[in-house]
């Protein structure tokens, strides 16, 4: 699990409203879907870093994300380089073998595009958690409900993340009961060993867990929770300068990008 | 001091007017707690690395046995508590979830179309189904050689469960009755509807995102085939588990909203 | 002065249950009692308690017959946000009640789902932590405090929505015997500075000794008894059959009288032991 504690740091993109964050993240989000060129992505590539490097983010936490997909990064690199539809030939490998579709060349066009697939995973991989490693809960669900979404769904995330450590203890004195039946988790274990305890785990956590969804629900209510009444949030963030500023450069950037897609720009 | 002695009691004149209630501020016949609680387990069991994936982005997690069960235990709630538990996990846990930001899509997708089917809404989860599958053949990378054979494993008979009336009746029939035999081949299928749903979705997402063409899918289509037997059958017996237990201690299940 | 609760022939029955989980409840509560529910496990106390804030019948699929009158309010008919701010319920497992991420949130929460204004909130809360001792600890986890503190603050998040009545499900039967001594002094201050009423289920006798001014004993469904601590605890028979013990200081008492010696009312505290003795030896 990443570590949350990070959000404590005090740096300019924790000061930005929720929402100016969510928009201008959801923003790259969509650019580096909309481009496939590798300059443009690489460009989008240096936004979110320069956007890392102001939160105060280790870069570590990039370079651990980055093992978990490295496996697919280079298959994506791989695939593309082998079997993109190229025209300018660097390497003549063998004759061209029509079975698997490989022409028998390396292309440039391959290596950019492949080269760009990767760039856009890496980007889209840590687009995500820079939202929450520079904004503290309160202020996301804060953020989503002002952006419209049913307070009701930030609840339910919200309180399934304070429910977490409560769950996990859950699932630990479990699994420590289920140690002393031979039952191990060892992660260098056999396949079929590792599923069968997830079985074994999963059932009496789900069970033990829907026993307390009664009594917290009684909580809930027993606090006014879905009182007909406009809710008050003792939390509250309003636009500044700089949010109005940034968010007019987001849309900004988003209006051009799709203008230059659309013109056919940026396209690979 | 009042001491009431049961057996001091008269019985009232008139019998006292009964009146039945049933429980308020439900979304799809669950609570707002149930949601949460299963949303939290959903993230515990992100952490749980259960299969390793060649190629696909780090692991399977134990959160796909998850999906594949929400449906029948929350109904079309599940849903909306597997989206808020995706959100989060693929934001704590990203290493589950290959399709970056949108990952949550597909495990929302499992649930909704396996949920909309046990709660007999076929027509939705035929919809939503043949979104799953049409977004798949809408991109042009599918219409390579042996492509069209990606969804046919899964995505296939999960269809055939949701059209044909006398199957789908059977199966939902089975597992609401718990049928000592029939329940496990019917969770099995109400398994394969909600995997599917969410797998077919990963895969469509990944294949936009990141233009693997035929050469990757088709290979690797035997080891998937091989993967999601492997979690369709961990999720079936999970399932029968959770279902049994929790209609033994009468917890909140969605079978019990409908039999009301 | 009317009765700030009654209970009319209250019965409940949850879904899919044969038996009522309460039978045939009568009683009232005046303004500032502070009454202790006492009785074995499976009673029907937790059920009772649900009730008085509308959680049953709301929350559960059931059936009831009888007649309810909670602070003015129809538990029947008034939603349950409307009788939160007439009663405030703590239930027993103080860390599924926890769910925000911070202290401060988590007693503003009630307050906010009010729709109250921010400064009024931010007062209330204030007030609350103060109240149950938590000052200092707004911006901690609540998961990370202690299991009285925990407890504490379930109390604090009730209160700071200001409710006439409190009824407070076994909020010591998790507790080390330190934490479960502030816990009760909250309830009791609650009471006797706050002027709250107060329902509390407990199995700490020695407590309800010592604070409640009236004792109701539940069991098998059915409320057996309802009085004075000195009544009830007089009855050490009835007492055994629902499997109470009483406290200690009773139990001498109790035994002293059969030998002979003229204790009367029962002492049921310490205090009361010792006085009475001493009218005995000089008396």
């Amino acid at each position: 699990m990443m570590n949350i504690d990070m959000r404590t740091r005090k740096s300019p993109m924790q000061k930005l409203d929720g929402r100016t964050k969510l928009i201008a993240l959801s923003v790259i989000f969509v650019l580096v879907l909309l481009f496939s060129h590798p300059a443009y992505i690489l460009a989008l590539l240096g936004v979110v870093m320069v956007i890392w490097w102001s939160a105060k983010l280790p870069l570590q936490t990039i370079k651990d994300l980055f093992k978990y997909f490295l496996v697919i990064a280079v298959i994506i690199l791989v695939v593309q380089i082998f079997f993109y539809p190229g025209q300018t030939e660097l390497i003549r490998l063998s004759n061209p073998v029509p079975a698997i579709g490989f022409s028998g060349f390396i292309t440039l066009e391959g290596i950019l595009f492949g080269v760009a697939m990767v760039l856009r995973l890496v980007v889209i991989m840590i687009v995500a958690p820079l939202m929450v490693l520079t904004t503290p809960l309160p202020e996301l669900m804060l953020a989503l409900v002002k952006l419209k979404i049913p307070y009701r769904f930030a609840f339910i995330m919200t309180t399934a993340l304070s429910l977490l450590p409560s769950i996990q203890s859950h699932a630990a004195i479990i699994q420590q009961a289920q140690l002393c039946r031979g039952i191990t988790y060892d992660t260098a274990g056999k396949f079929f060993t590792k599923l069968r305890a997830s079985v074994a785990l999963l059932v009496p956590l789900i069970l033990g867990s829907f026993r307390d969804s009664q009594t917290l629900e009684i909580a809930m209510s027993s606090r006014a929770f879905g009182a007909p009444v406009k809710r008050t949030f003792l939390l509250d963030s309003q636009f500044s300068k700089i949010d109005y500023l940034i968010l007019a450069v987001t849309i900004a950037i988003l209006v051009t990008g799709i203008v230059l897609r659309i013109l056919g720009f940026g396209v690979y | 001091m009042s001491t009431q002695d049961p057996s001091n009691i008269v019985p009232p004149a008139q019998p006292a007017q009964v009146r039945t209630y049933k429980a308020r501020g439900r979304i799809f016949g669950m609570s707002i707690a149930v949601m949460s609680i299963w949303a939290a387990m959903y993230i515990a069991a992100s952490a749980i690395p259960a299969l390793p994936v060649p190629g696909m982005a780090g692991m399977i997690t134990v959160n796909a046995i998850m999906t594949a069960i929400s449906g029948m235990v929350l109904g079309p709630a599940a849903a909306i508590a597997n989206a808020a538990g995706g959100i989060v996990s693929m934001i704590l846990f990203p290493y589950g979830f290959s399709a970056g930001p949108l990952g949550f899509l597909t495990v929302t997708m499992g649930g909704l179309v396996a949920g909309l089917l046990f709660a007999n809404k076929w027509v939705w989860a035929a919809v939503f189904e043949l979104i799953i599958i049409g977004a798949w053949f809408v991109n042009p990378q599918s219409w390579q050689t042996g492509m069209w054979m990606v969804p046919l494993p899964y995505s296939a008979i999960a269809l055939l469960v949701i059209l044909v009336k006398p199957l789908r009746d059977w199966t939902r029939r089975s597992i609401l009755t718990q049928h000592k035999v029939w329940m496990w081949p019917a969770v099995f299928l109400m398994c394969t509807v909600g995997h599917a749903a969410e797998f077919m979705t990963t895969n469509t997402l990944v294949n936009w995102m990141f233009n693997l063409s035929w050469q990757y899918w088709v290979p690797t289509l035997p080891y998937w085939i091989m993967v999601d037997t492997v979690v369709i059958l961990a999720s079936t017996i999970v399932g029968v588990g959770v279902l049994i237990g929790l209609k033994k201690a009468r917890l909140p299940n969605y079978a019990d909203t409908l039999e009301q | 002065m009317s009765a700030l609760v009654e209970f009319n022939n209250v019965t409940y029955t949850y879904a899919r249950s044969t038996k009522p989980a309460i039978e045939d409840i009568s009683f009232s509560i005046e303004p500032g009692e502070f009454v202790a529910l006492i009785g074995p496990s499976g009673a029907g106390k937790s059920t009772l308690c649900y009730c008085f804030n509308g959680s049953i019948p709301q929350l559960f699929n059931g059936s009831m017959s009888g007649n309810l009158n909670i602070a003015g309010c129809d538990p029947f008919e008034d939603d349950i946000p409307v009788l939160a701010q007439h009663v405030g319920l703590v239930v027993q497992n103080a860390r599924t009640q926890l769910f925000n991420v911070t202290v401060i949130q988590e007693v503003g929460f009630g307050c906010e789902n009010l729709g109250l204004p921010r400064p009024v909130i931010l007062e209330r809360v204030k007030q609350a932590l103060d109240f149950v001792g938590l000052s200092g600890l707004e911006e901690r986890e609540p998961t990370a405090l202690s299991g009285g503190q925990q407890q504490r603050l379930a109390i604090a998040c009730v209160l700071a929505m200001d409710p006439e009545i409190l009824v407070l499900d076994e909020p010591t039967s998790e507790l080390d015997p330190i934490g479960a001594e502030q816990v009760m002094d909250v309830i009791a201050r609650m009471n006797q500075e706050l002027g709250k009423t107060i329902l509390l289920v407990t199995h700490d006798m020695e407590f309800v000794t010592k604070y409640a001014s009236r004792v109701m004993l539940l069991n098998d469904r059915r409320l057996i008894m309802d009085g004075t601590p000195q009544e009830i605890f007089s009855k050490v028979e009835l007492l055994a059959q629902s499997r109470i013990r009483p406290p200690q200081v009773c139990e001498v008492a109790e035994g002293l009288r059969q030998l002979g010696y003229r204790l009367d009312p029962l002492p049921v505290t310490l205090d009361d032991m010792v006085q009475s003795l001493k009218v005995l030896r000089h008396g």
